[in-house]
Protein backbone atom coordinates (compact mmCIF):
# COMPACT_ATOMS: atom_id res chain seq x y z
CA UNK A 1 0.00 0.00 0.00
CA UNK A 2 1.57 3.28 -0.95
CA UNK A 3 1.70 6.52 1.30
CA UNK A 4 -0.92 8.36 -0.24
CA UNK A 5 -3.28 5.45 -0.30
CA UNK A 6 -2.92 4.67 2.89
CA UNK A 7 -3.22 8.49 4.11
CA UNK A 8 -6.43 8.81 2.44
CA UNK A 9 -8.42 5.44 2.60
CA UNK A 10 -9.28 5.48 6.34
CA UNK A 11 -10.87 9.36 5.80
CA UNK A 12 -12.56 8.06 2.66
CA UNK A 13 -14.26 5.45 4.60
CA UNK A 14 -15.18 7.61 7.32
CA UNK A 15 -17.12 10.16 4.96
CA UNK A 16 -18.58 7.27 3.21
CA UNK A 17 -19.99 5.50 6.31
CA UNK A 18 -21.03 9.33 7.78
CA UNK A 19 -22.69 10.45 4.36
CA UNK A 20 -24.39 7.30 3.73
CA UNK A 21 -26.33 6.91 7.63
CA UNK A 22 -27.23 10.45 7.55
CA UNK A 23 -28.49 10.57 4.14
CA UNK A 24 -30.43 7.16 4.53
CA UNK A 25 -31.79 8.85 7.80
CA UNK A 26 -32.72 12.05 6.13
CA UNK A 27 -34.29 10.27 3.38
CA UNK A 28 -36.43 8.73 6.03
CA UNK A 29 -37.63 11.69 7.76
CA UNK A 30 -34.62 11.61 10.23
CA UNK A 31 -34.87 15.86 11.49
CA UNK A 32 -38.35 15.98 11.49
CA UNK A 33 -39.69 13.06 13.74
CA UNK A 34 -41.57 15.60 16.24
CA UNK A 35 -44.49 16.26 18.23
CA UNK A 36 -47.91 17.00 16.04
CA UNK A 37 -47.74 20.72 15.56
CA UNK A 38 -51.27 22.15 16.13
CA UNK A 39 -53.42 22.92 13.21
CA UNK A 40 -54.12 26.31 12.11
CA UNK A 41 -57.71 27.24 13.95
CA UNK A 42 -58.78 29.74 11.48
CA UNK A 43 -58.34 27.40 8.46
CA UNK A 44 -62.07 25.66 8.15
CA UNK A 45 -62.32 22.07 9.33
CA UNK A 46 -64.55 19.22 9.62
CA UNK A 47 -65.64 18.29 13.40
CA UNK A 48 -67.67 14.78 13.92
CA UNK A 49 -68.76 13.05 17.04
CA UNK A 50 -69.22 9.96 18.60
CA UNK A 51 -72.66 10.92 20.36
CA UNK A 52 -75.78 12.00 18.57
CA UNK A 53 -78.94 14.12 19.79
CA UNK A 54 -78.00 16.93 21.90
CA UNK A 55 -74.63 15.67 23.44
CA UNK A 56 -73.69 15.34 19.75
CA UNK A 57 -74.90 18.69 18.58
CA UNK A 58 -72.88 20.31 21.69
CA UNK A 59 -70.05 18.51 21.04
CA UNK A 60 -69.55 19.48 17.45
CA UNK A 61 -70.69 23.72 18.55
CA UNK A 62 -67.86 23.79 21.43
CA UNK A 63 -65.22 22.47 18.76
CA UNK A 64 -65.89 24.45 16.55
CA UNK A 65 -66.38 27.40 19.02
CA UNK A 66 -63.09 26.44 20.00
CA UNK A 67 -61.61 27.03 16.29
CA UNK A 68 -63.39 30.65 16.21
CA UNK A 69 -62.27 31.59 19.46
CA UNK A 70 -58.56 30.59 18.84
CA UNK A 71 -58.68 32.20 15.44
CA UNK A 72 -59.33 35.58 17.15
CA UNK A 73 -57.13 35.13 19.90
CA UNK A 74 -54.62 34.22 17.42
CA UNK A 75 -53.06 31.26 19.51
CA UNK A 76 -54.10 27.34 18.66
CA UNK A 77 -57.00 25.84 19.46
CA UNK A 78 -54.58 23.32 21.98
CA UNK A 79 -53.53 26.32 23.50
CA UNK A 80 -56.59 27.62 24.27
CA UNK A 81 -57.92 24.82 25.55
CA UNK A 82 -54.78 24.01 27.66
CA UNK A 83 -55.19 27.84 28.88
CA UNK A 84 -59.24 27.19 29.77
CA UNK A 85 -58.53 24.41 31.76
CA UNK A 86 -55.40 25.74 33.71
CA UNK A 87 -56.45 28.95 34.41
CA UNK A 88 -58.70 29.27 36.69
CA UNK A 89 -61.25 32.56 35.46
CA UNK A 90 -61.05 33.39 32.01
CA UNK A 91 -59.90 36.22 30.93
CA UNK A 92 -62.60 38.89 29.27
CA UNK A 93 -60.92 39.01 25.87
CA UNK A 94 -61.18 34.95 26.40
CA UNK A 95 -64.75 35.15 27.05
CA UNK A 96 -65.42 37.59 24.05
CA UNK A 97 -63.62 35.09 21.64
CA UNK A 98 -65.76 32.07 23.14
CA UNK A 99 -68.81 33.86 22.47
CA UNK A 100 -68.20 35.24 19.05
CA UNK A 101 -66.72 31.75 18.04
CA UNK A 102 -69.96 30.21 19.00
CA UNK A 103 -72.23 32.87 17.46
CA UNK A 104 -69.68 31.58 14.64
CA UNK A 105 -70.20 27.83 15.21
CA UNK A 106 -74.04 27.96 15.22
CA UNK A 107 -73.72 30.33 11.85
CA UNK A 108 -71.96 27.78 10.41
CA UNK A 109 -73.96 24.62 11.04
CA UNK A 110 -76.92 26.54 10.35
CA UNK A 111 -75.35 27.10 6.75
CA UNK A 112 -74.28 23.47 6.43
CA UNK A 113 -77.71 22.31 7.18
CA UNK A 114 -76.22 20.04 9.88
CA UNK A 115 -78.68 22.22 13.17
CA UNK A 116 -81.46 21.37 14.19
CA UNK A 117 -84.69 23.25 13.22
CA UNK A 118 -85.24 24.58 16.85
CA UNK A 119 -81.55 25.43 17.19
CA UNK A 120 -81.50 26.96 13.69
CA UNK A 121 -84.21 28.89 14.40
CA UNK A 122 -83.66 30.59 18.09
CA UNK A 123 -79.87 31.26 16.22
CA UNK A 124 -81.60 34.30 14.46
CA UNK A 125 -82.18 35.98 17.72
CA UNK A 126 -79.97 38.12 18.57
CA UNK A 127 -77.81 37.79 21.92
CA UNK A 128 -75.80 39.50 23.74
CA UNK A 129 -72.28 37.94 25.19
CA UNK A 130 -72.15 37.20 28.97
CA UNK A 131 -70.91 39.62 31.79
CA UNK B 1 -2.61 -19.16 40.29
CA UNK B 2 0.58 -17.42 38.71
CA UNK B 3 -1.07 -17.39 35.04
CA UNK B 4 -4.11 -15.77 36.73
CA UNK B 5 -2.17 -13.06 38.08
CA UNK B 6 -2.04 -10.50 34.86
CA UNK B 7 -5.56 -11.40 33.59
CA UNK B 8 -7.15 -10.48 37.37
CA UNK B 9 -5.27 -6.59 36.77
CA UNK B 10 -6.49 -6.34 33.50
CA UNK B 11 -10.23 -6.98 34.51
CA UNK B 12 -9.42 -4.16 37.68
CA UNK B 13 -8.32 -1.82 35.58
CA UNK B 14 -11.78 -2.78 33.15
CA UNK B 15 -13.90 -3.04 36.08
CA UNK B 16 -12.42 0.49 37.46
CA UNK B 17 -12.83 2.41 34.23
CA UNK B 18 -16.12 1.01 33.98
CA UNK B 19 -17.60 2.17 36.80
CA UNK B 20 -17.27 5.73 35.49
CA UNK B 21 -20.61 5.18 33.40
CA UNK B 22 -21.74 1.85 34.85
CA UNK B 23 -24.98 3.21 37.03
CA UNK B 24 -25.59 5.74 33.97
CA UNK B 25 -28.89 2.86 33.55
CA UNK B 26 -29.24 2.46 37.29
CA UNK B 27 -30.38 6.30 37.95
CA UNK B 28 -33.94 6.14 37.80
CA UNK B 29 -33.83 3.20 39.97
CA UNK B 30 -31.49 4.53 42.35
CA UNK B 31 -33.90 7.79 42.58
CA UNK B 32 -36.54 5.96 43.49
CA UNK B 33 -34.79 3.85 45.59
CA UNK B 34 -33.27 6.27 47.96
CA UNK B 35 -35.86 8.65 47.67
CA UNK B 36 -33.50 11.48 46.38
CA UNK B 37 -33.70 14.30 43.32
CA UNK B 38 -32.60 13.99 39.17
CA UNK B 39 -29.94 16.58 40.76
CA UNK B 40 -28.71 14.47 43.40
CA UNK B 41 -28.41 11.52 41.87
CA UNK B 42 -26.59 12.79 38.53
CA UNK B 43 -23.88 12.91 41.60
CA UNK B 44 -23.60 8.85 42.09
CA UNK B 45 -22.38 9.68 38.10
CA UNK B 46 -20.23 13.06 39.03
CA UNK B 47 -18.47 12.21 41.61
CA UNK B 48 -17.06 8.92 40.38
CA UNK B 49 -15.24 10.82 37.33
CA UNK B 50 -14.42 14.28 39.43
CA UNK B 51 -12.88 12.65 42.15
CA UNK B 52 -10.99 10.30 39.83
CA UNK B 53 -10.26 12.62 37.53
CA UNK B 54 -8.64 14.93 40.14
CA UNK B 55 -7.00 12.02 42.29
CA UNK B 56 -4.85 10.41 39.60
CA UNK B 57 -1.63 12.86 39.01
CA UNK B 58 -1.40 12.95 42.99
CA UNK B 59 -1.68 9.22 43.29
CA UNK B 60 1.27 8.64 40.33
CA UNK B 61 3.60 10.97 42.41
CA UNK B 62 3.09 8.91 45.11
CA UNK B 63 3.98 5.70 43.45
CA UNK B 64 7.42 7.04 42.83
CA UNK B 65 7.61 6.97 46.35
CA UNK B 66 6.82 3.44 47.34
CA UNK B 67 6.51 0.08 46.59
CA UNK B 68 3.80 -0.08 43.66
CA UNK B 69 2.54 -3.64 44.95
CA UNK B 70 1.55 -2.70 48.00
CA UNK B 71 -0.06 0.41 46.95
CA UNK B 72 -2.18 -1.28 44.12
CA UNK B 73 -3.04 -3.91 46.55
CA UNK B 74 -4.38 -1.23 48.81
CA UNK B 75 -6.57 0.77 46.08
CA UNK B 76 -7.66 -2.12 45.69
CA UNK B 77 -8.76 -3.24 48.49
CA UNK B 78 -10.18 -0.10 49.16
CA UNK B 79 -11.79 -0.10 45.71
CA UNK B 80 -13.77 -3.15 46.60
CA UNK B 81 -14.52 -2.11 50.39
CA UNK B 82 -15.73 0.91 48.62
CA UNK B 83 -17.53 -0.82 46.26
CA UNK B 84 -19.55 -3.01 48.62
CA UNK B 85 -20.48 0.26 50.45
CA UNK B 86 -21.86 1.64 47.57
CA UNK B 87 -24.42 -1.55 47.45
CA UNK B 88 -25.46 -1.18 51.11
CA UNK B 89 -25.57 2.65 51.00
CA UNK B 90 -29.19 3.84 52.45
CA UNK B 91 -29.23 7.25 51.54
CA UNK B 92 -27.82 9.24 48.48
CA UNK B 93 -25.30 11.11 50.80
CA UNK B 94 -23.75 7.65 51.85
CA UNK B 95 -23.66 6.49 47.95
CA UNK B 96 -21.88 9.62 46.72
CA UNK B 97 -19.28 9.19 49.62
CA UNK B 98 -18.86 5.98 48.46
CA UNK B 99 -18.60 6.65 44.88
CA UNK B 100 -15.88 9.37 46.05
CA UNK B 101 -13.78 6.87 48.18
CA UNK B 102 -14.64 4.27 45.11
CA UNK B 103 -12.57 6.80 42.51
CA UNK B 104 -9.58 7.17 45.06
CA UNK B 105 -8.79 3.31 45.25
CA UNK B 106 -9.50 3.36 42.04
CA UNK B 107 -6.82 5.74 41.33
CA UNK B 108 -4.26 4.09 42.89
CA UNK B 109 -5.57 -0.03 41.78
CA UNK B 110 -5.30 1.68 38.15
CA UNK B 111 -2.04 3.38 38.35
CA UNK B 112 -0.56 0.65 40.14
CA UNK B 113 -2.14 -2.17 37.78
CA UNK B 114 0.06 -0.43 34.69
CA UNK B 115 3.23 -0.46 36.66
CA UNK B 116 2.41 -4.27 37.55
CA UNK B 117 1.29 -5.14 34.18
CA UNK B 118 4.31 -3.58 32.56
CA UNK B 119 6.63 -5.76 35.05
CA UNK B 120 4.80 -8.66 33.97
CA UNK B 121 4.54 -8.73 30.05
CA UNK B 122 7.16 -5.70 29.27
CA UNK B 123 6.92 -2.11 28.30
CA UNK B 124 5.01 -2.60 25.28
CA UNK B 125 2.50 -5.56 25.63
CA UNK B 126 1.58 -4.01 29.55
CA UNK B 127 0.94 -0.58 28.47
CA UNK B 128 -1.29 -1.59 25.20
CA UNK B 129 -3.01 -4.70 27.67
CA UNK B 130 -3.88 -1.58 30.17
CA UNK B 131 -4.88 0.84 27.56
CA UNK B 132 -6.83 -2.37 26.00
CA UNK B 133 -8.93 -2.77 29.30
CA UNK B 134 -9.57 0.81 30.01
CA UNK B 135 -11.04 1.04 26.17
CA UNK B 136 -13.35 -1.61 26.63
CA UNK B 137 -14.66 -1.12 30.58
CA UNK B 138 -15.48 2.48 29.32
CA UNK B 139 -17.40 1.16 26.38
CA UNK B 140 -18.91 -1.97 28.53
CA UNK B 141 -19.79 -0.02 31.18
CA UNK B 142 -23.12 1.02 30.73
CA UNK B 143 -24.32 -2.20 29.31
CA UNK B 144 -23.27 -4.41 32.14
CA UNK B 145 -24.66 -1.73 34.33
CA UNK B 146 -27.83 -2.39 32.48
CA UNK B 147 -28.09 -5.89 32.70
CA UNK B 148 -27.53 -6.31 36.16
CA UNK B 149 -29.96 -3.74 37.42
CA UNK B 150 -32.65 -5.78 34.90
CA UNK B 151 -32.01 -8.64 36.13
CA UNK B 152 -31.64 -7.81 40.03
CA UNK B 153 -30.96 -4.63 41.31
CA UNK B 154 -28.87 -1.60 41.22
CA UNK B 155 -27.03 -3.23 43.60
CA UNK B 156 -25.91 -5.60 42.20
CA UNK B 157 -23.64 -3.61 39.99
CA UNK B 158 -21.45 -3.15 43.35
CA UNK B 159 -21.42 -6.46 44.49
CA UNK B 160 -20.66 -8.10 41.35
CA UNK B 161 -17.19 -5.92 41.68
CA UNK B 162 -16.25 -6.73 45.43
CA UNK B 163 -15.18 -10.77 44.83
CA UNK B 164 -13.51 -9.32 41.34
CA UNK B 165 -11.44 -6.66 43.02
CA UNK B 166 -11.00 -8.78 45.93
CA UNK B 167 -9.66 -11.28 44.00
CA UNK B 168 -7.29 -8.92 42.22
CA UNK B 169 -5.54 -8.15 45.97
CA UNK B 170 -3.24 -11.21 46.15
CA UNK B 171 -2.70 -10.79 42.53
CA UNK B 172 -1.24 -7.73 42.63
CA UNK B 173 1.06 -8.82 46.07
CA UNK B 174 2.31 -11.30 44.27
CA UNK B 175 3.79 -9.21 41.71
CA UNK B 176 7.24 -7.96 42.08
CA UNK B 177 7.64 -3.76 40.58
CA UNK B 178 10.14 -1.25 41.53
CA UNK B 179 9.22 2.01 41.75
CA UNK B 180 9.52 4.04 39.09
CA UNK B 181 12.25 6.68 40.41
CA UNK B 182 12.98 8.88 37.35
CA UNK B 183 12.64 12.40 37.66
CA UNK B 184 9.60 14.07 35.77
CA UNK B 185 11.42 14.81 32.50
CA UNK B 186 8.61 15.55 29.89
CA UNK B 187 5.64 17.85 29.77
CA UNK B 188 2.34 16.24 29.48
CA UNK B 189 1.23 15.62 26.19
CA UNK B 190 -1.13 18.42 25.69
CA UNK B 191 -2.86 17.40 22.44
CA UNK B 192 -3.78 13.82 23.11
CA UNK B 193 -4.77 14.33 26.86
CA UNK B 194 -7.00 17.57 25.42
CA UNK B 195 -8.35 15.54 22.86
CA UNK B 196 -8.81 12.99 25.26
CA UNK B 197 -10.68 15.11 27.11
CA UNK B 198 -13.23 16.78 24.58
CA UNK B 199 -13.65 12.87 22.98
CA UNK B 200 -14.99 11.44 26.78
CA UNK B 201 -17.25 14.51 26.83
CA UNK B 202 -18.52 13.75 23.22
CA UNK B 203 -18.76 9.80 24.44
CA UNK B 204 -20.41 10.80 27.39
CA UNK B 205 -22.99 12.62 24.65
CA UNK B 206 -23.56 9.43 23.17
CA UNK B 207 -23.60 6.80 26.00
CA UNK B 208 -25.38 8.43 28.47
CA UNK B 209 -27.70 10.81 26.81
CA UNK B 210 -29.02 7.62 24.72
CA UNK B 211 -29.53 5.25 27.45
CA UNK B 212 -31.13 8.25 29.04
CA UNK B 213 -33.37 8.35 25.78
CA UNK B 214 -34.30 4.64 25.66
CA UNK B 215 -35.28 4.20 29.21
CA UNK B 216 -37.08 7.66 29.91
CA UNK B 217 -38.34 8.63 26.56
CA UNK B 218 -38.61 5.72 24.73
CA UNK B 219 -39.71 3.61 28.07
CA UNK B 220 -37.58 0.58 27.30
CA UNK B 221 -36.54 -2.00 29.95
CA UNK B 222 -32.50 -1.43 31.05
CA UNK B 223 -31.90 -4.52 30.00
CA UNK B 224 -33.29 -3.52 26.08
CA UNK B 225 -31.26 -0.29 26.34
CA UNK B 226 -28.76 -2.04 27.48
CA UNK B 227 -28.66 -4.45 24.73
CA UNK B 228 -29.27 -1.64 22.18
CA UNK B 229 -25.77 0.07 23.39
CA UNK B 230 -23.74 -3.01 23.18
CA UNK B 231 -23.39 -1.66 19.36
CA UNK B 232 -20.79 0.38 20.57
CA UNK B 233 -18.39 -1.73 22.12
CA UNK B 234 -18.81 -4.24 19.69
CA UNK B 235 -18.04 -1.80 16.94
CA UNK B 236 -14.87 -0.61 18.98
CA UNK B 237 -13.63 -3.95 18.80
CA UNK B 238 -13.79 -4.22 15.08
CA UNK B 239 -12.15 -0.70 14.72
CA UNK B 240 -8.56 -2.30 15.47
CA UNK B 241 -9.31 -4.87 12.62
CA UNK B 242 -9.85 -2.31 9.92
CA UNK B 243 -7.01 -0.33 11.49
CA UNK B 244 -4.23 -3.15 10.90
CA UNK B 245 -6.02 -3.77 7.13
CA UNK B 246 -6.27 0.44 5.52
CA UNK B 247 -2.57 1.17 8.45
CA UNK B 248 -3.12 4.95 7.74
CA UNK B 249 -0.76 7.14 10.20
CA UNK B 250 -1.52 7.96 13.32
CA UNK B 251 -2.62 11.16 13.25
CA UNK B 252 -5.09 9.72 10.32
CA UNK B 253 -6.68 7.32 12.00
CA UNK B 254 -7.35 9.47 15.16
CA UNK B 255 -8.92 11.97 12.59
CA UNK B 256 -11.10 9.95 11.21
CA UNK B 257 -12.13 8.21 14.34
CA UNK B 258 -13.34 11.71 15.70
CA UNK B 259 -14.97 12.53 12.30
CA UNK B 260 -16.85 9.33 12.85
CA UNK B 261 -17.84 9.82 16.63
CA UNK B 262 -19.40 13.24 15.17
CA UNK B 263 -20.88 11.92 12.52
CA UNK B 264 -22.81 9.16 14.53
CA UNK B 265 -23.58 11.81 17.61
CA UNK B 266 -25.35 13.69 14.40
CA UNK B 267 -27.30 10.68 13.20
CA UNK B 268 -28.30 9.96 17.05
CA UNK B 269 -29.80 13.92 17.08
CA UNK B 270 -31.88 13.03 13.79
CA UNK B 271 -33.49 9.52 14.45
CA UNK B 272 -36.12 9.04 12.15
CA UNK B 273 -38.41 7.22 14.17
CA UNK B 274 -38.44 5.57 17.89
CA UNK B 275 -37.57 2.11 16.23
CA UNK B 276 -33.84 0.64 18.34
CA UNK B 277 -32.90 -0.01 14.57
CA UNK B 278 -32.54 3.30 13.81
CA UNK B 279 -30.16 3.83 16.86
CA UNK B 280 -27.84 0.78 15.48
CA UNK B 281 -26.19 2.67 12.37
CA UNK B 282 -25.46 5.92 14.51
CA UNK B 283 -24.04 3.69 17.33
CA UNK B 284 -21.63 2.22 14.94
CA UNK B 285 -20.18 4.61 13.93
CA UNK B 286 -19.58 6.01 16.98
CA UNK B 287 -18.29 2.75 18.50
CA UNK B 288 -15.96 2.77 15.27
CA UNK B 289 -14.34 5.83 15.87
CA UNK B 290 -14.42 5.20 19.89
CA UNK B 291 -12.37 1.77 18.65
CA UNK B 292 -9.78 4.28 16.37
CA UNK B 293 -9.68 7.40 18.56
CA UNK B 294 -9.28 6.45 22.64
CA UNK B 295 -6.26 3.88 22.48
CA UNK B 296 -4.47 5.75 20.10
CA UNK B 297 -4.64 8.98 21.84
CA UNK B 298 -3.88 6.94 25.21
CA UNK B 299 -0.83 5.92 23.30
CA UNK B 300 0.37 8.95 21.81
CA UNK B 301 -0.03 10.50 25.43
CA UNK B 302 2.35 8.53 26.99
CA UNK B 303 4.73 7.71 24.36
CA UNK B 304 8.44 8.26 24.97
CA UNK B 305 7.15 9.87 28.13
CA UNK B 306 8.40 9.66 31.94
CA UNK B 307 7.86 8.90 34.37
CA UNK B 308 4.99 6.33 32.27
CA UNK B 309 2.69 6.37 35.72
CA UNK B 310 2.73 10.34 35.77
CA UNK B 311 1.66 10.34 31.78
CA UNK B 312 -0.72 7.87 32.42
CA UNK B 313 -2.34 9.26 34.90
CA UNK B 314 -2.80 12.70 33.15
CA UNK B 315 -4.51 10.81 30.21
CA UNK B 316 -6.65 9.45 33.36
CA UNK B 317 -7.36 12.77 34.22
CA UNK B 318 -7.89 14.20 30.90
CA UNK B 319 -10.34 11.70 30.29
CA UNK B 320 -12.52 11.25 33.74
CA UNK B 321 -12.47 15.44 33.85
CA UNK B 322 -13.95 14.98 29.95
CA UNK B 323 -17.19 13.17 31.32
CA UNK B 324 -17.64 15.78 34.07
CA UNK B 325 -16.88 18.66 31.44
CA UNK B 326 -19.57 16.47 28.87
CA UNK B 327 -22.07 16.28 32.02
CA UNK B 328 -21.60 19.59 32.95
CA UNK B 329 -22.45 21.20 29.10
CA UNK B 330 -25.30 18.70 28.04
CA UNK B 331 -26.87 18.18 31.46
CA UNK B 332 -28.25 21.90 31.76
CA UNK B 333 -29.11 21.79 27.48
CA UNK B 334 -30.59 18.60 28.14
CA UNK B 335 -32.99 19.53 30.93
CA UNK B 336 -33.78 23.03 29.14
CA UNK B 337 -35.02 21.34 26.09
CA UNK B 338 -36.72 19.16 27.80
CA UNK B 339 -38.62 21.46 29.47
CA UNK B 340 -39.10 23.34 26.48
CA UNK B 341 -40.55 20.06 25.04
CA UNK B 342 -43.58 19.89 27.44
CA UNK B 343 -45.34 22.63 25.80
CA UNK B 344 -45.74 21.11 22.21
CA UNK B 345 -45.99 17.52 23.99
CA UNK B 346 -49.50 18.85 25.90
CA UNK B 347 -50.41 20.63 22.79
CA UNK B 348 -49.94 17.41 20.78
CA UNK B 349 -51.58 15.30 23.40
CA UNK B 350 -54.91 17.99 23.47
CA UNK B 351 -55.42 17.52 20.17
CA UNK B 352 -55.55 13.98 19.48
CA UNK B 353 -57.58 13.90 22.91
CA UNK B 354 -60.15 16.78 21.25
CA UNK B 355 -60.23 14.86 18.13
CA UNK B 356 -60.60 10.96 19.06
CA UNK B 357 -63.52 8.87 18.28
CA UNK B 358 -64.84 8.90 22.22
CA UNK B 359 -68.11 10.17 23.35
CA UNK B 360 -67.64 13.49 25.06
CA UNK B 361 -68.00 12.40 28.43
CA UNK B 362 -65.39 9.38 28.02
CA UNK B 363 -63.36 12.39 26.35
CA UNK B 364 -63.72 15.01 29.33
CA UNK B 365 -62.79 11.79 31.45
CA UNK B 366 -60.21 10.96 29.91
CA UNK B 367 -58.77 14.78 29.76
CA UNK B 368 -58.94 14.31 33.67
CA UNK B 369 -57.15 11.13 34.14
CA UNK B 370 -54.82 12.78 32.24
CA UNK B 371 -54.11 16.22 33.46
CA UNK B 372 -53.40 14.19 37.08
CA UNK B 373 -51.38 11.89 35.73
CA UNK B 374 -49.39 15.10 34.15
CA UNK B 375 -49.24 16.98 36.99
CA UNK B 376 -48.44 13.75 39.14
CA UNK B 377 -44.89 13.36 37.18
CA UNK B 378 -43.65 17.15 36.77
CA UNK B 379 -40.25 17.14 35.40
CA UNK B 380 -40.40 13.72 34.51
CA UNK B 381 -41.47 12.17 30.90
CA UNK B 382 -45.06 11.09 31.74
CA UNK B 383 -45.88 7.59 31.39
CA UNK B 384 -49.85 7.84 30.53
CA UNK B 385 -50.61 4.12 31.08
CA UNK B 386 -51.91 4.48 35.08
CA UNK B 387 -54.33 7.15 33.28
CA UNK B 388 -55.94 4.79 30.96
CA UNK B 389 -55.84 1.92 33.37
CA UNK B 390 -57.72 3.65 35.55
CA UNK B 391 -60.38 4.90 33.23
CA UNK B 392 -63.97 4.01 33.43
CA UNK B 393 -65.37 3.40 29.94
CA UNK B 394 -67.74 1.29 28.61
CA UNK B 395 -66.35 -1.99 27.02
CA UNK B 396 -67.11 -0.53 23.51
CA UNK B 397 -65.08 2.32 23.99
CA UNK B 398 -61.82 0.27 24.77
CA UNK B 399 -60.60 -0.17 21.47
CA UNK B 400 -60.77 3.93 20.85
CA UNK B 401 -58.84 4.91 23.93
CA UNK B 402 -56.63 2.02 23.69
CA UNK B 403 -55.43 3.87 19.98
CA UNK B 404 -55.29 6.99 21.65
CA UNK B 405 -53.12 5.98 24.36
CA UNK B 406 -50.78 4.57 21.67
CA UNK B 407 -51.28 7.79 19.61
CA UNK B 408 -50.21 9.61 22.73
CA UNK B 409 -47.36 7.24 23.82
CA UNK B 410 -45.99 8.29 20.43
CA UNK B 411 -46.43 11.79 20.71
CA UNK B 412 -44.53 11.84 23.95
CA UNK B 413 -41.89 9.83 22.49
CA UNK B 414 -41.51 12.68 19.23
CA UNK B 415 -41.07 15.10 21.95
CA UNK B 416 -38.43 13.05 24.06
CA UNK B 417 -36.21 12.68 21.00
CA UNK B 418 -36.96 16.17 19.78
CA UNK B 419 -35.73 17.56 23.44
CA UNK B 420 -32.21 15.26 22.54
CA UNK B 421 -31.71 16.70 19.69
CA UNK B 422 -29.71 19.91 20.90
CA UNK B 423 -27.37 17.82 23.15
CA UNK B 424 -26.72 15.19 20.73
CA UNK B 425 -25.29 17.67 18.63
CA UNK B 426 -23.81 19.55 21.06
CA UNK B 427 -21.76 16.32 21.45
CA UNK B 428 -21.21 15.92 17.65
CA UNK B 429 -19.46 20.12 18.15
CA UNK B 430 -16.90 18.52 20.97
CA UNK B 431 -15.82 15.23 18.82
CA UNK B 432 -15.33 18.14 16.31
CA UNK B 433 -13.35 20.09 18.24
CA UNK B 434 -11.12 16.88 19.43
CA UNK B 435 -10.98 16.71 15.32
CA UNK B 436 -9.57 20.26 15.16
CA UNK B 437 -7.00 20.09 17.76
CA UNK B 438 -5.59 16.60 16.10
CA UNK B 439 -5.06 18.53 12.86
CA UNK B 440 -4.14 22.13 13.57
CA UNK B 441 -0.47 22.46 12.50
CA UNK B 442 1.62 22.24 14.81
CA UNK B 443 4.19 25.21 15.72
CA UNK B 444 7.25 25.32 14.22
CA UNK B 445 10.49 25.14 16.04
CA UNK B 446 13.07 27.03 15.34
CA UNK B 447 16.65 26.43 16.00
Amino acid sequence: MTGGSRVLLLPSLAVVLVSGVLGIQLANGGGSFEPLRPADPCAVRDVASQAGGIEGLTERLVLLGLDGAACRLHVSREALTLELAQAGTPSDAEIVALHAGLLDAVRRMKDAGTLPPASAASSTRPSTPPT
Amino acid sequence: MRRAVAPLLTLTVALVLADSAVVTLALPDILVSLHTTVGQVAWVLIAFNLVLGIVAVPTAVVFGRAQPRLLTAAGIAVFAGSSAWCAWAGSIEALVAARCLQACGGAFALIGCLELLVAEYGERRGVATWITAGVVGTAMGPVAGGLLTQAFSWQAIFVVQVPCAALAVPAALALHAVPELTRDRHRPALRPNLALALLSAALTAALFLLVLLLVEGWRRSPATAALAVSVVPLAALAARPLAHLLLPPTEVEIASGCFLIAGGLVGLAILPSADLAWTIPPQALVGLGLGLTMDRLTSSAMQLRLPRVRHAAWTIGARHLGVVLGLAILTPVFTANLRDAQEPAQEAITSLVLDAPLQPEDKVAVAHALGDELTSQQGRIPDLHHAFAALDVEPQARPATDRLERDLDGQLTRAATRAFRDSFLLGAGLALLALLVVVLPRRRVTP
